[in-house]
Formats: C-alpha cells, sequence, structure tokens
C-alpha cells in the first residue's frame, strides 16, 4: 500500500469511524426530555431522608409500584418546597389537578418480559444501585432515549445484563418462561 | 491534489473497514430482528388499575376457591385462595381458567352441525329444532333425557321442573367419584348423606382413586395429609402412588377382589358379626382365593389387612380415575364392604353422617346414566357443567334410539360436545353465575357463589335462561327466575335455616361473618366467602348387607384363561378429560415436556415391548374393539407385563387447535360395559407403518 492509498484508507476509516460511533447513535435514538427536573439526590439527601423504597415501595403481594404516583409527591408538596420553576410548575400543573406526571420510563420492559422486583430485591437482595447505577447521587434526570427501530428504551436492562448477573448468583438455568411470558 | 478513482475506492475500502468497527452494522443486525416478530400477533398487556376478584374454579365438583387478578377488566392471573377454610390452593389447570374464554374450541353462538360442519343459527332456530324433537320424541314414546355432570345445583332444578312436565322427562348423570359414598348410603337401613370424616381418618386405603391427585376437594387433602397414612391400590404407578406412602401394584381389574380378599381377613381379624349373606361371600374370598386375580400375594393382603385393623380408623375408597372411570359396581360393593367390616361406617374418623344443603333443589331423583335403557332417548340434552373426568361416548351413544337428537350446551366444541346436532353454548368458566356444592366425601355441607368476571359474548345463553326458552316453546309452565334471582333465593333458603357458619374473605385469611339477614349473606358470598355447616347429629346408620355379586365371586375366583391382546389402563387428571379442554397455553404439563405422559403416549412395560418386537419411542396403533389410535410408544418399568396405560385426556385436538389432530387417547379405543365401565377393555399395540 502506498501512502497516498495509506492516506485515503485512513481517512474513510476515520470518518466512517466517528460517524458511526458518534453520529449513529444521534440518529438511532430520539431524545426527549422528562416533563419536569427531578434531582434524585435531593431527595435522597440527609436533609429530606428518603429512601428507594419510600417513592418506589413494593406492596405486600409482591407487586412493585414503579414511578410514583401523583399522590406520593403531594404527600410533601402541596406547596412548593422552593422557588424553582419546576417545582411551581409540579405544583400547578400535576398536584394541585391531581394529574399524573407523564414520566418517561426508561426501564420500561417489552410486552414479552416480566421483571419480578420481589424476588430480586427481597429474596435475592441485590440493591437498586446494581441495576439502575447510582440514581440516588443524579441531581437531573438525562434524557429519556428512544430507539427509533425497536421502540425500545436506550436504559432498558438488556437480556445479556440479566444473563450475567444470573451467572454471577449461580442461576444461570433460569428457564425461559422465568422472564418471557 | 486530484483524487483519483482508486483514492476513492481506497477511501471507500477505509470507510468499510471502519464501519465494521462501530455498532453500526452490528446494532442494526440487532434491532432490526425485531421485524422479523408478527408484531400485530403480539398479546398487548391490558394497562389499567388492578384489582383483586373473588371466582370458584368450575371445572370438577372441587370448586376450589379463586382470587382473578384483573387489570382493567381483563384478568390475566389466577391464584388459588390458600387459606380457604374447606381446603386451600387451586392446580394447574384451575389456574388457566381465565385462559378458556378465548380458547379456540369455544363457541360464540347457536350453532347447527351438518355435515361435519357448525353453521351458526340464531338462538329461537336452535330452540325451535329442540323443541320438535321434543314433541316428536313424547310422540314416539320416547324420553327426553338431560346429562347433568354437576347435579344439584339451581340450573339441575330448571331442568327438573322441565323434566317434570314432560310424561318421559329423565333426569341422569355419569358415575362419580362419588361411588362407594353411593354404594354405602343405598345400603343404609334409614336414609342418610354420608362424608369422610377426613380430618380424623388415620388410613386411607385408594383403590385407583387419585386421592393424592385430583379428588374430592386437594386442598382438603393437603391439609389432612401429614396425619393420614395413604395407601394407594392402582395397577400402574400413578401420580397418587408417586406420592403415597404405600403402593400395592395389582392387575388391572383387581380392585374389586384385593378389597373382597382384605374384607374377609380383616372380618375374621376384628370377628365381625356378619349376615350370612355376606359370611358366606366372604367364606369364599380368602386371599389364597382371590391373590390369582388380584396379582398380590396372599401373604401381603394378610398384612395389609392387619395394618388397617392395627391403624384404625380406617376408610377405604374406590370411584376410579378420571380417565379410567368407575369401577364395575361389584367392585364398589367389594370396598364398601371391606369399609363395613373396619367398622368404618358411623364411627369417627370413618364415614360420617352429613345433612344436606339447606335449600336443596333436586326435584327429580338423578337416574344413573348406566340405569338407562338402551336406545330409549328421543333427545339428549348435554348440561354445561363438567365434572373434569372422562365419559366415552358409547356410555352415551348406547341410550340414544336411532336418529336421536343430541344437544349441547357446553360453551367448547370438544368432547361429547362434538357428537351433539345442536349447539347452544353457553358462557365459558369465568363469564356466568355458578355455585360450589359440597364434594362428594366433604363431611359437613358447604355452599359458595361466584359471579361473573367476564362479560358473556352476546351469543352465548345462560342455560337457565334456555330451559326457559324451551320451555316456552313446549308451552310448559316453569318458574321465571333468572340464574342470579334463584341463586339469591338459595343464599336465602341457607340463612334462613340457621345453622352453620359464615365466613369472609378478610386481610390474611377468612373470618367469622354473621349476616344479619339474607342480603348480607349473599354479599358476603358474592364476595368471595362462604358458607359451612356444623356437624350432623349422630345418626342411626345400620347398613342391610352390601356385598358382590356371587356370579362377580365366582369370576375372581376362577378367572377366564388369558384373555388376547394387553389391558387398557386408562387415566387422566381431573380436569383434563371432561368436557372442558385445557388451556392451550398449559404447555409444561403436556406439550414441552414429560411432566404429565400425553394422550399422544401409550405405554408398556420392558417385557411387553420385548415381546411385542417394539423399542422406546417408536410410532405405534393401538387397535381396541371400537376404533383405532396412533400413538408414540415409551417403555414404563413399572408397568406389569400385560397392560398399556393410555392418557384419556387432553384430547391433543385441544391443545394444539387447527392443527388437525387425529384422534388420540383411550377414549377412541375403550369397550363400554353394559354397567357404564371401561375398566376391561382389552387392546392390541402394532408397529405403526407410515
Amino acid at each position: 500500500m502506498t501512502r497516498r492509498a495509506l492516506l485515503f484508507f485512513s481517512a474513510g476509516l476515520v470518518f466512517v469511524l466517528a460517524l458511526g460511533w458518534a453520529g449513529f447513535p444521534r440518529l438511532l435514538y430520539a431524545r426527549a426530555e422528562q416533563p419536569l427536573r427531578f434531582s434524585h439526590k435531593t431527595h435522597a439527601s440527609d436533609k429530606a431522608g428518603l429512601a428507594c423504597a419510600d417513592c418506589h415501595p413494593l406492596a405486600e403481594d409482591g407487586r412493585f409500584a414503579g414511578i410514583p404516583r401523583i399522590d406520593n409527591c403531594a404527600a410533601c408538596h402541596t406547596e412548593p418546597q422552593g422557588e424553582t420553576t419546576d417545582e411551581k410548575r409540579l405544583v400547578e400543573e400535576y398536584v394541585t389537578p391531581a394529574r399524573e406526571i407523564p414520566w418517561l420510563v426508561y426501564s420500561r420492559q417489552p410486552e414479552n418480559v416480566r421483571f419480578p422486583h420481589a424476588i430480586h430485591v427481597k429474596r435475592a437482595k441485590i440493591a437498586c444501585e446494581r441495576c439502575h447505577g447510582a440514581h440516588a447521587e443524579s441531581d437531573a434526570l438525562p434524557l429519556h432515549e428512544t430507539n427509533r427501530i425497536t421502540g425500545y428504551s436506550r436504559g432498558l436492562t438488556k437480556m445479556s445484563d440479566c444473563e450475567s448477573c444470573h451467572a454471577e448468583h449461580d442461576h444461570e438455568r433460569t428457564a425461559c418462561l422465568a422472564c418471557h411470558k | 491534489m486530484t483524487v483519483t478513482r482508486r483514492d476513492v475506492l481506497w477511501g471507500l475500502g477505509g470507510g468499510l473497514a471502519g464501519a465494521a468497527l462501530t455498532p453500526v452494522p452490528w446494532k442494526l443486525l440487532d434491532d432490526t430482528a425485531i421485524w422479523t416478530q408478527r408484531r400485530h400477533a403480539l398479546p398487548v398487556p391490558a394497562r389499567g388499575p388492578v384489582t383483586l376478584r373473588p371466582a370458584a374454579c368450575t371445572l370438577c365438583p372441587a370448586g376450589c376457591a379463586l382470587r382473578v387478578r384483573c387489570v382493567g377488566a381483563r384478568p390475566v392471573a389466577v391464584v388459588g385462595e390458600a387459606a380457604h377454610p374447606l381446603g386451600g390452593g387451586a392446580c394447574a389447570i384451575g389456574l388457566t381458567l381465565h385462559h378458556l374464554a378465548g380458547h379456540p374450541l369455544r363457541l360464540a353462538g347457536p350453532a347447527v352441525r351438518g355435515g361435519g360442519r357448525l353453521e351458526g343459527v340464531a338462538l329461537g332456530a336452535a330452540v325451535a329444532r329442540v323443541a320438535a324433537a321434543v314433541a316428536q320424541a313424547r310422540t314416539d314414546g320416547r324420553s327426553v333425557m338431560v346429562l347433568d355432570r354437576r347435579p344439584g345445583r339451581v340450573v339441575s332444578a330448571a331442568w327438573g321442573e322441565l323434566l317434570a312436565a314432560l310424561p318421559r322427562g329423565l333426569y341422569a348423570t355419569p358415575s362419580g367419584e362419588g361411588e362407594t359414598l353411593d354404594v354405602l348410603q343405598r345400603a343404609l337401613a334409614r336414609p342418610a348423606l354420608l362424608g369422610i370424616d377426613l380430618e380424623r381418618t388415620r388410613t386411607l386405603v385408594s383403590f385407583g382413586a387419585p386421592v393424592l391427585e385430583g379428588w374430592g376437594r386437594p386442598g382438603r387433602m393437603l391439609a389432612v395429609r401429614g396425619r393420614l397414612r395413604v395407601v394407594q391400590v392402582d395397577a400402574w404407578r400413578s401420580p397418587s402412588v408417586a406420592l403415597a406412602d404405600e403402593w400395592v401394584a395389582i392387575a388391572p381389574g383387581g380392585e374389586g377382589p384385593l378389597a373382597l380378599a382384605l374384607a374377609s381377613v380383616v372380618a375374621r381379624e376384628r370377628g365381625v358379626s356378619l349376615d350370612e349373606e355376606t359370611r358366606r361371600v366372604l367364606g369364599a374370598s380368602s386371599p389364597r382365593d382371590l391373590a390369582p386375580i388380584t396379582g398380590v400375594r396372599p401373604e401381603r393382603i394378610e398384612s395389609l389387612a392387619g395394618a388397617l385393623v392395627r391403624e384404625a380408623p380406617a376408610v377405604a375408597v374406590g370411584g376410579g380415575d378420571a380417565g379410567g372411570g368407575p369401577l364395575p359396581a361389584d367392585a364398589e360393593r367389594a370396598v364398601a364392604l371391606l369399609n363395613v367390616v373396619l367398622g368404618s361406617v358411623g364411627r369417627e374418623g370413618g364415614f360420617v353422617a352429613r345433612r344436606d344443603l339447606p335449600g336443596s333443589c333436586v326435584p327429580l331423583a338423578p337416574t344413573r346414566l348406566a340405569d338407562v335403557p338402551a336406545s330409549s332417548v328421543g333427545v339428549l340434552l348435554l348440561d354445561g357443567s363438567d365434572d373434569g373426568r372422562a365419559l366415552p361416548w358409547p356410555i352415551v351413544e348406547r341410550v340414544l334410539a336411532k336418529d336421536a337428537l343430541v344437544v349441547s350446551l357446553a360453551p367448547f366444541d370438544g368432547a361429547q360436545a362434538r357428537e351433539a346436532s345442536v349447539l347452544v353454548p353457553g358462557p365459558a368458566p369465568l363469564a356466568a353465575w355458578d355455585e360450589v356444592l359440597p364434594t362428594p366425601d366433604a363431611a359437613v355441607a358447604s355452599y359458595s357463589v361466584a359471579g361473573p368476571i367476564l362479560k358473556a359474548p352476546e351469543g352465548a345463553t345462560d342455560p337457565v335462561a334456555f330451559v326457559q326458552s324451551l320451555a316456552a316453546a313446549l308451552r310448559i309452565e316453569v318458574s321465571r327466575g333468572t340464574h342470579e334471582e334463584r341463586l339469591r333465593e338459595r343464599v336465602a333458603a341457607v340463612h334462613a335455616a340457621g345453622r352453620g357458619r359464615l365466613v369472609a374473605r378478610a386481610e390474611g385469611g377468612y373470618d367469622d361473618a354473621p349476616a344479619s339477614d339474607a342480603n348480607a349473606a349473599w354479599e358476603t358470598l358474592v364476595a368471595g366467602g362462604c358458607w359451612i355447616d356444623e356437624a350432623a347429629p349422630s345418626a342411626d346408620l345400620a347398613l342391610r348387607p352390601c356385598v358382590p355379586t356371587g356370579e362377580a365371586v365366582e369370576r375372581w375366583r376362577y378367572p377366564a384363561p388369558g384373555a388376547e391382546g394387553l389391558a387398557l389402563v386408562a387415566f387422566a387428571a381431573r380436569g383434563t378429560a371432561g368436557t372442558t379442554p385445557p388451556s392451550p397455553l398449559l404447555t409444561k404439563l403436556y406439550q414441552e415436556s414429560d411432566l404429565r405422559q400425553p394422550a399422544t403416549v401409550a405405554a408398556v412395560g420392558a417385557l411387553a415391548a420385548r415381546r411385542l418386537g417394539l423399542v422406546d419411542r417408536q410410532p405405534v396403533r393401538v387397535e381396541g374393539p371400537r376404533g383405532v389410535v396412533r400413538a408414540e410408544l415409551r417403555i414404563d418399568p413399572s408397568l406389569p407385563p400385560d397392560t398399556v396405560a393410555l392418557a384419556a385426556g387432553p384430547d391433543p385436538a385441544a391443545l394444539h387447535p387447527g392443527a388437525g389432530a387425529a384422534a388420540q387417547g383411550a377414549l377412541p379405543v375403550v369397550e363400554a360395559a353394559s354397567d357404564g365401565t371401561w375398566r376391561g377393555t382389552r387392546v392390541r399395540v402394532r408397529e405403526a407403518r407410515a
């Protein structure tokens, strides 16, 4: 390969690498902002003193509450708890009219999959951070990214994540229908 | 710099190499795989408020209490009520109850069958056709018969009212699990209802009844199992055998002789005073006399009888398997006699008197199907209720006159409904009012009501409404109340009796909930409560002699020389061989695994396979006196050498609807005996050639 050929080959390589790693994800995922700015850090701080399960509880029968409903927010936010625009909007647009906040859910599984939180949290005693990351330390919610082809959220737990964790915990032989409906 | 074509090609080459190092091709391959899914066919679970609603499983007489998880209006899961006072939990069949409204064999509305095809008709036209056939049967002097698999319901009363107004109305029921109780009840000097005081029984001997699999109320059996010794008498290693404390392996048909041989030893050991006839029968039925036909050594019979005497109170039950059908009448009499000599009738831990349900509505005494004269029925109305047990068509066909009209009210086009010319489907399970009566073995009466959770389709006809329509077409006066109104009347009668206790669902279990009036009792029952009677006061349970016929004893003592072929051991789990097809999504039990032997498999012992020159998993033909089915051979070392075990259900056509499955399983090959049993069937098993 001559020097000139190497130059054009490298240029093509670098261009496509840049396009593939930087441009492709922007093309593949539709980004959307959450309806409100929400700080997990503030809520989990010593001042508010909330644990994950205070807003995302597991019911007695094992059902997971998921994203808290507006009633949960209303328990503390009947009046604005600060002076930010989002706090004002929370009270005026959602808490007062008792309207649910249309949160975009990062972890909504496809319809053919079920994930029982109760077994993982109560029996296997897996910390929330193991799958959801250090959400409690984030000051703002990241953009919600939806895969334009599959329609799934980018933050979705992948089957490979489940498999590797199950392998770690000696549960490689979990049957298909344990997770797939 | 001039860019040449060669430069562009090098650039493209670099780009291609670079693309392989980016997520683009791999991610696109992964994500576009979703386009291979038939997305329009993927079920989309409902979203909405989650509620838990009470229900009852009506696929068999156990009537297990259920909680149905609904998302919005759609039931998405069923669980058994673990803490129910009559015995909690539910079987795998019951847990798929909510699938049945969408079963592919579900009928959408009235239809008539002609040339093997179903043609939808209006309800009025279907009723008119049935009414014309009833009028013709009256003219021809033939019977109009209703076959009810769950007698004693308000629907049964509606049938009774209609039949009472017809000159030859016949209300019939097939044999069920309570055969031993029936024999004992018929032998009582004073009529009384009997139940089994299972909570205080020490030993239970089951002659082929699936007592540890699906018999009586399974939750009750689970509750008492810890302190109950179970001896299972079976010709094959049935699920109850696998769970029992002791298995007495017998030759097929050996139940009656074994019970009689045991009775002779027990009578001797206990020094029971016997009437002349019983003494004569038992005198000719020593273990040595009957051991050859039972396939059990005389010493084993002696030791088992000794154990029954020592471990009293002991109870023996027959009744048979859901697929194998009832024991012959003489075998049931032998089992009843064993109970008599054990002193189990009228004692704690044995057979005790039970009071009837208040407001019981059986205006006509049910006739046993086996007692209906042959070729006497001009119109057969198959009630839509299910007992979960097999009923081979030849047993029913025997009573039909030539050109008889068969009408089915079952919600599905399966089992006997396939033989019907007119189909008026009732609502599917969970879509109709229904009631749960005590199981035959229950020591006290009980009652609960289940309301509809699903909306029935337009074409579904409530059985009470059908009876009223038919009565109107025949100009017969019957009560006007709807199904719900009749259930309310019955609850009012239960409440007015002023006995027993009402329990209501409460946090974590059930609590007593006395009702101030009939309306309050109704509300409690509809909300998942239950009425439980108190124990009956001690009653005179003196018995008349109850022994097998001399002819049967002779036959057992001197069996005919070896018959040709293999003895057919038919079996099925309760709920898989009745009128309701199981859910096609019950995949784990039958389609994907060998947890249960499906109706497509014929099992023989290793010796029989060798003698027949057959190998494991080979396609075979099972040839019976009335038909032939194809199956896959499996070698089961637990089977006696001259038997073949073949499931009577579930029907492969129900599990694989639309796949064009040919008739399979035991039912197409069984031979019906005159007493309504099919245990004596002998078949040939041959290699199936393509």
